[in-house]
């Protein structure tokens, strides 16, 4: 058995680290191939959407005056889809163009409330906070790491929503340390799957791409944490963001 | 010459300026609309507009080229940029040389038509100050 891209002869116990180095090797191959095409769709799929938004608006004036409640409500949803389809190509373009930080002084409570208030929480979920009570300053890119936040949030609200639960969100800190812990009570992840969350294109879901966490991912690295994550099947999920303590009394 | 507040719509896609210009004509504004940049600078050497509404990509002359060209007729005239890419190097420069805003596809109607408002209230304001 030959190396293919050496041609060089492998021996047999080379052969499992080979096919890691291929696998990987397709993967970037894989990640390149997406970074080339992710602006040239942005632009290309953004104009198209633009047009169905505003067919969408034009129907609804004329439909506005017939009062067709359910006419109505389903150009709703096709606005709300237009909104979805574009945050995957604004997760394609971020993925493969992310900003260096704009680090900041912030309160983590404050940050916290803030990606809250931008995700809306379904009927049968509830959320429970401990974001009022003593500040916890990081320094970080308020922008980015509210991204990071608010797709922690919406997935946890699109695991818990056939099935309802609480999200759970506490802030704390620790010498040099603060943290934000987003504990949700949602399908949870298979173990199997547990270190292949934030692999770039990785995804179990029907919706999306599999870049969020990736993204997530890269956005706290740069902003000098760390996100974990720990899972149980039916039990919930828990994604913990550690950053550096900013100096208290510059928050926002 | 119409009352209205006066609004050109540029954009090479032309569903795109066939249905913005729809939106626009249903909530009140008198339109015009160009499918090129160079279309649009020539209709401004007519008329000076309230609000020109711009793509950034076109083909030959983009939205940039053809935003300093109308300032070069019309210094004050207030222009708003539309991009369908998330990070512009051509959105900054145009920030920079002072396009009043620079709006991203696919864009919330209420707000394009907040914007416009807003614009075309200031436009009368500085009209109604030059008057005095």
């Amino acid at each position: 058995m030959t190396d293919p891209r050496t041609q060089n002869p492998v021996h047999p116990g080379e052969t499992g680290q080979l096919e890691q180095v291929q696998a990987k090797l397709i993967r970037a191959e894989r990640l390149a191939a997406v970074g080339e095409l992710a602006s040239g769709v942005g632009h290309e799929l953004r104009n198209p959407l633009n047009v169905i938004r505003n067919c969408a608006y034009l129907l609804h004036t004329t439909l506005d005056k017939l009062e067709d409640a359910e006419a109505l409500g389903t150009l709703a949803i096709l606005d709300k889809q237009v909104d979805i389809a574009n945050k995957i190509i604004t997760d394609l373009l971020d993925f493969t163009r992310v900003a260096p930080p704009a680090p900041v002084c912030i309160d983590l409570n404050v940050l916290v409330r803030e990606s809250l208030s931008w995700v809306s929480v379904p009927e049968q979920v509830t959320v429970r906070n401990n974001c009022n009570g003593q500040p916890r300053y990081i320094r970080a890119d308020a922008e980015q790491i509210g991204r990071v936040f608010t797709n922690i949030i919406a997935n946890a609200f699109q695991s818990m929503n056939s099935r309802g639960g609480q999200l759970t969100i506490e802030v704390g800190g620790e010498t040099g340390l603060s943290w934000a812990r987003f504990r949700d009570e949602g399908c949870g992840i298979p173990a199997e799957n547990l270190d292949k969350v934030f692999e770039p294109l990785f995804t179990t879901r029907h919706r999306g791409i599999g870049l969020g966490l990736a993204i997530s991912r890269r956005l706290v690295e740069q902003n000098g944490g760390k996100i974990e994550v720990a899972s149980q099947v039916s039990q919930g999920t828990t994604f913990t963001v550690t950053l550096p303590q900013g100096e208290g009394g510059q928050g926002i | 010459m119409t009352d209205e507040p006066t609004i050109l719509i540029v954009d090479d896609n032309a569903d795109l300026l066939d249905t913005f210009a729809r939106i626009l004509k249903r909530r009140g504004f008198y339109v015009e609309t160009a499918s090129s940049g160079d279309t649009a600078v020539a209709k401004c050497r007519g008329q000076r507009y309230d609000v020109t509404l711009m793509d950034i990509v076109m083909p030959r002359t983009d939205g940039v080229d053809a935003f300093r060209q109308i300032r070069e007729l019309w210094p004050e005239a207030p222009v708003i940029l539309m991009t369908a890419n998330s990070d512009d190097e051509l959105v900054e420069t145009a920030r920079s040389e002072g396009v009043r805003r620079v709006m991203h596809k696919p864009i919330r109607i209420d707000q394009l038509i907040d914007f416009i408002e807003e614009v075309v209230a200031d436009e009368s304001d500085a009209k109604a100050a030059a008057a005095c």
